[in-house]
């Protein structure tokens, strides 16, 4: 499909109560774009359920199971599973999780769902951190950040860890499909979403997901900004199938002191923990580009 | 291969439950191994594998994700089934409190074990007794047959339009669940009589009728779903008589539907039972009565919702009431106990609180003479200093 052909009815409805400048919003919208009505979505607590699904005014205009943190992946799951006990094998059921619930609490139920290949959609908005409660580092916060229960005052240097990368824990599960996304980047966007919506079995995509209030970021830097970070190595495009990784975006390996610069949460960074952020991000690369390297080995 | 006849055999509960759940035939399970409810989900890996059952067995990594994926696939609209015990329930916890609000009829046998600390895998009734605020109804069976009989009666007390609610049925880990004895098991088409397939008539996830379950509720809306479970709960009480009437017709065992009388009507010392300990008190009951002495028990079969209304008028006329607790809420009492008390309130006769058979301590018959020798002493209100009293504890009975 390409972007063009992208049909403007959403079942992700308007007027949804996400702050302004909110990238899991766009997110939202367009997957449900590309996915249709024959689908049904769950949303664990987390930012999506609070701006778009609390009653009476939702924004689902498909069936929409809200369940705990923990278990968004055990949820779909037994949504795909009661499905194909009906025969209904024509309905694509999708997740979308934050960072935090997926990283963090809900790693267990991803694990194990990956690990049966159940056949189901999920769609992690990764906006580095627990934004809904106010932004406190998770497990996929960044080394450096700024957040309120990494304070930088009195001698503190902001998030201590760096990211867990879920993407290839899901690859070390022979998982049917993982990939990463930007909306910056949004045929490869859509090749992604689509491919993942007519696949079966277990399927894993993970967005970056611009925050305003919690990276300290105008409200209208969202776009620009994910572009920069995949040119600058931060986010990378690539996607995981059968066993063969492919890099969707080479990084220019440019602008990433620009990119983190631009950020408020990065505002404390001392030159040294930007040179460990650096050779962080350019050893992920490696890290990658070396599945693509032995794909046929 | 289970015959599809009506037949006997020797059984543990566990397997019981196992069959009862082939007969019921949920289309979704959820199975995870936990101490002493592992055998349930093993036979029903088996009962499957040779075809006695067609279902889709989710072997989950968690009690978390079990109760996650019934939850879902019951909010989907098919038949679920789950077992669990113990740590496995209190982990499940987040989860089994979810259900009610939703109103997914889900059944789940719980295994009755103690929850740590001590630890242990004995049986106390420490596991579910947490829950009973969860909104799910809870059934205590005493043996392998009534285990057997209310996994099927569950299913339709569930489903019924007035009720829509989950169910724990329970049975005491050990004593029932690895003991054998002899279990009619029903047929199944006279099962599928008495259990028609699931048809959800209520909310449910379907594409071509989009709703929404489980939503964030605010305080505008909320206190009006609260009261509906409530009243879903009271209205249980006669959906469950009505469930064991219909039962008792067509199979010919009546277990009295909220509670279980025996010898009451004219005792005058009363034992209130729950679990397998029930089997235990009967025989003491009689062996008293023998003697002359007018005693009686009360077995509690349901405790969530709880019969207030057949314990007074079972109880109304009796001097004294002892109630046998295998758990304890420390600092007040038994939760059995207290939910007696409260019934009986508005009457001034003595009641008592036995705490027995702790982290799978027998439960004797000489500790069941010893709860009545206990009500015989405790003739008026006003000689109950403390109404907690342990029984074959070291250092505090003797």
């Amino acid at each position: 499909m390409k972007l063009k052909d992208l049909p403007d009815d959403s079942p992700y409805t308007p007027g949804d109560k996400a702050c302004e400048g909110c990238m899991a919003s766009n997110i939202a919208i367009n997957v449900m774009r590309i996915l249709g009505r024959k689908t049904i979505v769950s949303v664990p607590p987390c930012c999506m359920s609070v701006f778009a699904g609390i009653f009476p005014a939702i924004n689902w205009d498909v069936p929409y199971f809200h369940m705990q943190f923990a278990n968004l992946a055990s949820t779909i799951t037994g949504i795909s599973r009661a499905l194909k006990a009906q025969g209904k094998d024509d309905v694509v059921v999708v997740g979308f999780g934050g960072d935090g619930g997926t990283a963090d609490m809900g790693l267990q139920a991803l694990s194990g769902a990956a690990h049966r290949d159940e056949n189901i959609l999920y769609i992690c908005y990764n906006n580095e951190a627990y934004e809904n409660t106010g932004v406190q580092a998770s497990g996929s916060s960044p080394f450096g950040s700024w957040s309120s229960t990494t304070p930088v005052i009195n001698g503190g240097t902001g998030n201590e860890y760096f990211p867990k990368d879920i993407p290839r824990i899901l690859i070390a599960h022979n998982s049917t499909y993982v990939a990463t996304a930007a909306t910056s980047h949004i045929q490869d966007f859509i090749n992604k979403v689509e491919k993942a919506k007519n696949l079966r079995g277990f399927r894993y995509i993970e967005v970056l997901s611009v925050c305003p209030p919690g990276w300290k970021v105008p409200t209208d830097s969202g776009p620009q900004l994910v572009e920069e970070a995949v040119d600058s190595g931060y986010w990378l495009l690539f996607e995981y199938e059968k066993g063969h990784l492919t890099i969707n975006e080479e990084p220019k390996f440019e602008g990433l002191r620009e990119f983190l610069s631009k950020q408020g949460r990065f505002d404390s960074l001392t030159e040294d923990q930007y040179q460990e952020l650096e050779t962080f991000y350019k050893n992920r690369w490696k890290i990658i580009n070396n599945y693509q390297v032995n794909n046929d080995s | 291969m289970i015959p599809k006849n009506r037949y006997h055999d020797m059984m543990t509960a566990n397997q019981a439950v196992a069959i009862a759940t082939v007969r019921a035939k949920p289309k979704v399970i959820a199975a995870y191994p936990v101490t002493p409810q592992t055998t349930i989900v093993e036979h029903l890996a088996c009962y499957i594998a040779h075809g006695d059952l067609k279902s889709e067995y989710v072997r989950v990594e968690s009690e978390h994700s079990a109760m996650s994926v019934v939850a879902a696939a019951q909010g989907t609209g098919v038949r679920t089934f789950t077992a669990t015990a113990s740590q496995g329930l209190a982990y499940m916890h987040e989860v089994v409190s979810a259900c009610g609000g939703m109103r997914l009829p889900i059944i789940m046998f719980v295994a009755n074990r103690t929850l740590m600390s001590p630890g242990g895998i004995w049986p106390e009734l420490s596991d579910s007794m947490p829950e009973r605020d969860a909104a799910w109804l809870q059934i205590y069976v005493e043996d392998n047959q009534e285990a057997f009989d209310m996994i099927l009666q569950a299913y339709k007390i569930a489903e019924d339009s007035r009720v829509l609610l989950p169910i724990m049925v329970c049975g005491d880990g050990y004593i029932l669940t690895h003991s054998t004895e002899k279990v009619e098991i029903l047929g199944e088409k006279e099962v599928d009589d008495f259990l028609p397939p699931y048809d959800p008539k209520h909310v449910y996830l379907d594409v071509d009728r989009p709703i929404a379950q489980g939503l964030i509720v605010p305080p505008e809306y909320h206190m009006e779903a609260k009261w509906q479970m409530h009243q879903a709960m009271l209205k249980a009480l006669e959906v469950i008589q009505e469930v064991n009437d219909d039962f008792a017709e067509k199979f010919g065992r009546n277990y009295g539907g909220l509670i279980e009388k025996y010898r009451v009507d004219d005792a005058e010392k009363v034992l209130v039972t729950i679990g397998s300990t029930t089997g235990t008190a009967r025989e003491i009951v009689d062996e008293l009565r023998d003697k002359g002495e007018k005693v009686g028990l009360v077995k509690l079969r349901v405790f969530r919702p709880f019969p207030k209304k057949e314990i007074k008028k079972a109880l109304k006329h009796v001097q004294s009431i002892g109630v046998f607790d295998r758990s304890i809420s420390y600092g007040s009492a038994g939760q059995c106990f207290l939910e007696v008390r409260n019934a009986m309130y508005g009457t001034d006769m003595p009641i008592l609180n036995f705490i027995a058979g702790l982290g799978g301590r027998d439960v004797r018959d000489k500790d069941i003479e010893f709860m009545f020798d206990k009500l015989k002493e405790t003739e008026i209100l006003e000689e109950v200093i403390d109404p907690v009293v342990f029984v074959n504890t070291r250092g505090v009975t003797s």
